[in-house]
């Protein structure tokens, strides 16, 4: 509170506000003694952590509690998880109906994740085969109601994480690479790998049609970012052509370049969105598409390219992001985009950057494009948002 | 924000009716069906949702073990053991199931869960060939594991023993 009483005190002084006013602010800030956000911070870490201790519980199969004095029945087992269910949806649906938000969110959480731990247990008394992705699915589908319960973030990222993560999974299925094992052991799985920022996108446009922007569909937003990014990293580095063993007649990519053209298709008719809109998504999406074909091939030639391809997907992505007013994330692309043609210039004049000289020019860039940004990046953002909207 | 009342009971109770449903399913098949008995053989990964547990080939004891993946198919258990491709079997007692990767016929049953303590012991009867499953068929196909044999014991009374030397 020191904070607030030196910000008003300064505020009077230059007479922006009058003492009442001064004195109002701070009785407010005052009364806000319990700040919900880490009340809700610290509850959400406490829960996940007895989930996960719960899972653990499970996952141990202690059928035996302790040794030699109760052990349990798997109709036992059953009541015991029945029952707290029950304790935990009965108390959510007290919490909503007296309003108390914390307390309601918190056992949203701890459902969501029960949900999860009966799902191993009731495969675990009735020895259920099968893959991960399908009691993933199946959570998700259970559990498909409570992120629009929810106001907070964590929900929906939990829910939306486990549903890209198990439809990506299962597209491995429909390849020859059914076993996580599998994947790891760098198949014909670049494809797969590659989806998932389509299926991202995919999740994407099905939300928004369905329940407009609700926080699930921030979450598949931002997820479709992040995997575009992450996978852009994975193509300049190399790393997924070792996914790709079989490149030249890969079942996998031609996946990926159905879903690739599918999605186009539904951008290109998407009347949500300004024609403008709509050009500077085809655009990122065919850039990275080109990046992603690119990325199965080695050389030391393709370079330049792999990294103009990279650089012309987050422009699109960037001017994008400006257009939708969505200034956060048109930030990072910008930064990324500068992060990138500062690699770039490593990469052409790798001798002269080892040198001292080299290594001072450097510094020089880093600490103009930073001022630059600094001084015009208000009047980049207004530009873009402003051309393309 | 929902605000219709029946929606939120709707949203908050419906992992539980589903699970419960789930649970039913599974145990109807358990006390329901016909009991079979199958040889088995294989190995003990790990896995953290699920839990410790022990996956095998079942032996259908069928003159045919190969089938085109990823292909839907079945095991006729009665008149004749046969493994077989389709969806629409005739034979009077029979195993849904599908054809993996490798072209063997999984029916989710490959898999049994034991406590962390005592997986290595049947890991290693196993391995010798000594494991059998008792599992229970459904009029429609569906399979659950009810018991893990070990020499034609259930498993806990076999390694009971081992454990008490």
């Amino acid at each position: 509170m020191t904070k607030f009483s030196k910000k008003t005190t300064q505020w009077v002084k230059l007479g922006f506000i009058n003492p009442a006013q001064a004195k109002q602010i701070l009785d407010h800030e005052n009364g806000q003694s319990g700040k919900p956000w880490v009340v809700w911070g610290f509850l959400a870490l406490g829960i996940l952590v007895i989930s996960i201790g719960i899972i653990s519980l499970i996952s141990a199969n202690l059928s035996v509690i302790i040794e030699g004095w109760l052990e349990l029945p798997s109709v036992a087992k059953l009541a015991i998880d029945f029952g707290a269910l029950f304790f935990i949806s009965y108390r959510a649906f007290q919490a909503r109906q007296k309003q108390q938000t914390v307390k309601f969110e918190a056992l949203l959480l701890a459902l969501a994740l029960g949900a999860l731990a009966s799902i191993g247990l009731i495969s675990q008394i009735y020895h259920s085969g099968g893959e991960l992705f399908q009691a993933l699915l199946f959570w998700c589908l259970i559990t498909a109601g409570l992120p629009h319960l929810s106001d907070r973030r964590i929900i929906s990222s939990l829910w939306g994480s486990a549903l890209l993560g198990s439809i990506t999974y299962a597209l491995f299925v429909l390849v020859d690479t059914s076993r996580l094992e599998m994947i790891l052991d760098k198949r014909d799985s670049a494809g797969i790998l590659l989806s998932e920022p389509l299926i991202a996108a995919w999740l994407t446009v099905i939300f928004r049609r369905l329940v407009d922007e609700k926080p699930i569909t921030r979450v598949f937003q931002s997820l479709t970012l992040l995997s575009f990014l992450f996978y852009l990293l994975l193509i300049e580095i190399g790393l997924i052509h070792e996914f790709s063993r079989r490149a030249g007649n890969s079942s996998s990519m031609n996946i990926f370049a159905g879903l690739a053209l599918a999605l186009g298709f539904a951008i290109l008719v998407n009347r949500n969105y300004p024609k403008t809109q709509r050009l500077l998504l085809l655009g990122a999406l065919g850039s990275f598409v080109a990046a992603a074909f690119l990325g199965l091939e080695r050389g030391d030639h393709l370079l330049f390219a792999k990294a103009g391809l990279t650089i012309l997907t987050l422009v699109f992505a960037a001017l994008f992001c400006a257009a939708r007013n969505q200034t956060g994330s048109f930030q990072i692309l910008l930064t990324l985009i500068g992060i990138r043609f500062l690699s770039i210039y490593f990469q052409a004049l790798g001798g002269l950057a080892a040198s001292g000289f080299g290594l001072i020019l450097s510094g020089i860039i880093i600490i103009a494009a930073v001022m630059m940004w600094n001084k015009y990046r208000r009047a980049i953002n207004s530009w873009a948002e402003g051309m393309f909207r | 924000m929902i605000k219709n009342q029946k929606t939120v009971v709707l949203f908050l109770f419906l992992p539980l009716f589903s699970l419960i449903c789930l649970a039913v399913f599974k145990q109807s098949i358990r006390s329901g069906g016909r009991e079979f008995t199958f040889p088995v053989s294989g190995y003990d990964p790990r896995d953290l949702l699920s839990g410790h547990y022990l996956v095998y080939r079942v032996d259908y004891q069928t003159s045919q073990n190969q089938c085109d993946a990823h292909s839907p198919a079945y095991v006729c258990l009665e008149p004749t053991r046969i493994l077989s491709m389709g969806e629409n079997p005739t034979c009077s007692a029979f195993i849904k199931g599908r054809c993996n990767e490798r072209g063997s016929f999984e029916a989710n049953i490959e898999r049994f869960y034991v406590p962390e303590l005592e997986a290595p012991q049947l890991d290693t009867a196993i391995r010798q060939g000594q494991g059998s499953i008792i599992v229970s068929v459904s009029s429609n196909g569906q399979a659950v594991v009810k018991e893990f044999l070990l020499n034609g014991l259930p498993w806990k009374q076999s390694i009971a023993p081992e454990a008490s030397k």
